[in-house]
């Protein structure tokens, strides 16, 4: 009786988890699809990150290529998932480029900036931040940038410089996003739509003074 | 380190400790505390991480030797108090130290955050990997492995191997998928995709859902 008894909450019991392998001894893992870069210190994947509704309903992946100064840097956008699986550049949706370094690098998606609810591409462009609005087409140029903050619009007394990490609205209780601006003497921020459009933001609307040293994901 | 508690306002790093800007009214409250401050712990973002009830913050700290480092999980309360203590502990291996770089992600498809993350080379190790820890990230283990580590296909050294990941369904089957970026590879850099990293671990454990769904609860 209590060996049946045993048995049987030993089968209700939950399987406690193991780790698979050594933890040590790292394995290696068969890569679904992979994308090279095609240049010399190209640095493909330096930059990954998942728009999630950059289409209605459509996610996209975002990487960035930061070349040499002499060859275009470039984000390219690859199609969600339904549509052809990423195998090679023949995926790519959009790309933009910019003849400078680190363009793309400390990028971030707004949840929406104009009010159509798509998401919104932040890009970095070396001390600017730029702001693409989705749709897709409109990232075609380096031109079609919304918005763009630039490095010299920020107070030089507290040595700002552009790092953006975006914000959804609802942690600060508003229909907004907004944007961070970060270095050792403040902290700067910048809102966003969907309530303030693209032409009429500001460099800067809060700024708090202080020794802030990192900015969250 | 910017976060925003579900009572309003921006949580900050300061190089004080912590502290508390509240809804940009310009007034920062500090939240001091000596033992805990940017220079041995580094926060990097927030969520349910413990499987307990009430949102965590999740950091990187060194240990004092300068060899070893593992992310650590402290309740929010506990940080807006001004007192954050390490609840628990993940680290890799001797041999591997954490990055500051990380993902949440649900890859094993029970419902409850999954931390992805580059582990760097230590002593005995030369080429960059990425390690999982499976959520809830609760333990009895006062140093909890992770459960699973992989290098590149190439297995290179310094090829920045998890600089940057990204998790998306990219094929459309309901399942996330892993991107990692390698953008020292060979020169051109290179981002590689994964399918169900955790498949290992599903065949070794057919019983994980139920015992993750008894741990969340």
């Amino acid at each position: 009786m209590i060996a049946s008894l045993s048995l049987l909450l030993a089968c209700r019991a939950p399987v406690p988890p193991v780790p698979l392998g050594t933890p040590t001894v790292p394995v290696q893992l068969d890569p679904l699809f992979e994308l090279h870069g095609e240049h010399e210190r190209q640095l493909l994947g330096a930059t990954l990150f998942v728009a999630e509704a950059l289409e209605v309903g459509r996610p996209a992946l975002v990487v960035s290529s930061d070349v040499s100064p002499l060859e275009d840097a470039f984000v390219e956008l690859f199609p969600p998932p339904g549509e052809a699986l990423i195998v090679d550049r023949s995926g790519v949706r959009a790309r933009i480029t910019q003849n400078l370094e680190e363009f793309g690098r400390v990028s971030h998606v707004l949840p929406d900036t104009n009010g159509d609810g798509l998401a919104d591409l932040v890009l970095r462009d070396n001390g600017d931040l730029r702001l693409y609005e989705s749709p897709h087409p409109a990232f075609a140029d380096l031109e079609d940038a919304a918005y763009t903050w630039r490095e010299n619009d920020l107070p030089a007394a507290h040595g700002l410089r552009q790092r953006a990490s975006v914000y959804p609205s609802t942690r600060l209780g508003g229909p907004t996003n907004e944007l961070f601006h970060l270095d050792s003497g403040a902290l700067a921020v910048s809102i966003v739509g969907p309530t303030v459009p693209a032409p009429t933001l500001t460099p800067i609307d809060f700024l708090l003074p202080g020794a802030f040293s990192e900015l969250a994901r | 380190m910017l976060y925003g508690p579900p009572t309003g306002g921006v949580l900050v790093l300061s190089g004080e400790g912590w502290a508390l800007a509240h809804d940009f009214d310009g007034i920062v409250h500090p939240r001091s505390d000596p033992s805990f401050t940017e220079d041995e712990a580094l926060p990097l973002g927030s969520g349910e991480l413990d499987g307990l009830p009430g949102e965590d913050v999740l950091l990187v700290k060194a240990e004092t030797d300068g060899e070893r480092n593992g992310f650590h999980i402290a309740s929010l309360d506990d940080v807006l108090d001004g007192h954050p203590q390490t609840e628990l502990v993940l680290r890799p291996a001797v041999a591997w130290r954490v990055s500051d770089f990380f993902q949440f992600a649900d890859l094993d498809g029970d419902g409850i955050t999954d931390l992805v993350t580059q582990v760097r080379p230590g002593p005995e190790t030369e080429s960059e990997a990425v390690a999982i820890w499976r959520g809830p990230l609760l333990t009895d283990q006062p140093d909890r492995p992770p459960d699973l580590v992989f290098r590149s296909p190439t297995d290179a050294p310094e090829h920045r191997f998890g600089g940057a990941i990204a998790v998306l369904d990219f094929d459309g089957d309901g399942q996330d998928e892993l991107a990692v970026g390698s953008d020292l590879e060979g020169g051109p850099g290179a981002v590689y995709v994964y399918e169900d990293v955790l498949a290992g671990w599903h065949t070794q454990n057919p019983g994980f859902r139920e015992y993750s769904a008894s741990q969340a609860r």
